[in-house]
């Protein structure tokens, strides 16, 4: 019965033969015993350092500092909370957010906000400002937000209301435009993935300066949008409190092209609209939906008013207008 | 394996200690809970919790024995999921809750303070010198190298029978030789095998 034991510490056991084993052992206080003294050995020898253990231990330690990495950035995370004294979950139209999809990563010198597709997030920044984050947004706070300057970086849309100190400008940058403010409130819609900007003023006045061009800039006054036509900012009216009303749980389009209102539901929703019919683009629409609304019922609710058909594929990620 | 101060726990001593053990462990927890990758998973998951934990093991004396510590434990409660998930399981046969309960008791036999206490290296070393030559050949081509007497038979040029002898030889010396690390079962085999 020791051979057996032994036989099975080597690998070199038959199924039928560890099924006899197993059952001697329990019958048999001195074989458990032997068996467990094979077992212990091969456990302590196992410490016995072995050819390749280095290269082995090397690549598990790289490993291991990218996972510890990440424990580090949660730290500075924690860090940009003193400044952003707040952090309210925003209920919005329904929407349940949990914390546990707000991701945030981080440079040495970002924190950021993540929002998952068809969320919204409020959140408060140390100076007192209040921002929305629509679906789909990132919003980056710099640690140095505060010391010269409050600067932040979007990507998606946000709605700012801004506390006054004029001695820190407000600027929010996006993909193209800085978008700079004393204490006012504006909306700002501006998808890195999607070709379409936006800024919405309701109060105060902000300046708007394209990236590429410093001298190609607007202030806005309220009801104005700045908006980019071919390479340059253009001012146009707005009604711009709709711009901002999916924060209370409305998406509205005023008189909006559907090649715009297509832009933006791609932005909110992630999903990809492959348009064949492209007299359906110039329809106009003025609109309210809420923002629990799924795609296809906003997209359904449209077709009815300027005819044109439509399929969405199995999963719902690309909508076919015909 | 020098015993290593918690307190010099920076980036640098941290590193030290996870490459000096990282292999090892890992090959001791595989022993135990069978897996590769349960055995992976339970060492790299004590590593975690001794970083993240850092300032709250300040006192700790004796890391070696800590560290194994916590590998035991570790693997003795995965062990214990796997004996309840068996006994649950009727499907599976007795074979495998036998199996992982054997190891279960065999782990809690390990003396860990003795383990650490001494240079386990060192110990390991002098009882495998103190082994003939040929015997000390065949055992660690056989639990060190983990080939089969086959294998290591034809390697050697002598029969599998000579190579089943001298793992016999050597396990039984190995046994008196470190038996500090299980010092609860000794009476019996030293009757058993007298």
């Amino acid at each position: 019965m020791s051979e057996l034991i032994e036989k099975y510490f080597t690998g070199e056991i038959s199924d039928e033969d560890k099924e006899k084993m197993f059952f001697s052992i329990e019958s048999d206080p001195k074989l458990k015993e032997e068996f467990i003294q094979l077992q212990n050995i091969k456990g302590v020898t196992a410490l016995y350092p072995q050819p390749g253990d280095e290269q082995w231990a090397e690549e598990a330690w790289l490993k291991f500092q990218n996972k510890t990495k990440v424990n580090k950035r949660r730290t500075i995370f924690l860090s940009f909370m003193k400044y952003a004294a707040v952090i309210v979950l925003a209920i919005t139209a329904g929407f349940f957010i949990s914390k546990q999809f707000i991701t945030e990563k981080h440079d040495m010198m970002f924190s950021r906000i993540e929002v998952p597709v068809g969320q919204h997030i409020f959140l408060t920044l140390g100076d007192g400002s209040e921002v929305w984050l629509n679906s789909a947004s990132t919003l980056q706070v710099s640690n140095e937000f505060g010391n010269k300057e409050r600067r932040v970086y979007l990507d998606g849309e946000a709605f700012f209301s801004v506390a006054k100190n004029a001695e820190l400008p407000f600027i929010v940058e996006t993909n193209s435009c800085d978008i700079e403010a004393l204490g006012t409130q504006f909306n700002v819609l501006s998808y890195s993935h999607i070709s379409y900007f936006e800024a919405n003023l309701i109060e105060g006045s902000v300046k708007v300066t394209m990236h590429n061009n410093n001298s190609d800039n607007v202030v806005l006054l309220p009801n104005e949008k700045a908006v980019i036509a071919g390479d340059q900012l253009q001012k146009q009216v707005s009604l711009a409190v709709n711009a901002a009303s999916w924060k209370d749980g409305v998406i509205t389009f005023e008189e909006e092209s559907l090649s715009e209102i297509i832009m933006k539901l791609e932005a909110y929703y992630n999903v990809k609209f492959v348009v064949a019919n492209t007299d359906a683009l110039n329809g106009v629409y003025t609109a309210k939906f809420r923002t629990d609304s799924s795609v296809e019922e906003i997209i359904s609710a449209m077709q009815k008013v300027n005819k044109f058909r439509y399929e969405i594929n199995a999963d719902g990620s690309i909508i076919y207008i015909q | 394996m020098k015993n290593t101060p918690i307190e010099d726990i920076n980036s640098t001593s941290f590193s030290d200690l996870y490459q000096n053990y990282f292999p090892k462990l890992i090959r001791f927890a595989r022993e135990y809970v069978v897996s590769e990758e349960d055995a992976e998973n339970i060492v790299q998951d004590t590593f975690l919790f001794l970083w993240e934990n850092q300032e709250r093991f300040q006192s700790v004396r004796n890391l070696n024995a800590f560290l194994y510590t916590l590998i035991k434990n570790r693997c003795i409660d995965f062990l214990r999921v796997k004996v309840s998930e068996a006994k649950r399981n009727e499907k599976v046969q007795d074979r495998f809750e036998r199996e992982f309960q054997l190891k279960l008791d065999s782990l809690s036999y390990i003396d860990v303070d003795h383990l650490s206490e001494e240079d386990v290296e060192k110990l390991i070393d002098e009882a495998l010198n103190s082994l003939p030559e040929k015997c000390r050949q065949i055992f660690m081509l056989s639990r060190i190298d983990g080939l089969k007497y086959k294998e290591i038979a034809e390697r050697l040029g002598v029969s599998v029978n000579t190579i089943e002898n001298q793992i016999s030889i050597a396990l039984r010396k190995l046994r008196v030789r470190l038996k500090i690390y299980m010092p609860l079962v000794v009476y019996f085999l030293w009757t058993y095998f007298k």
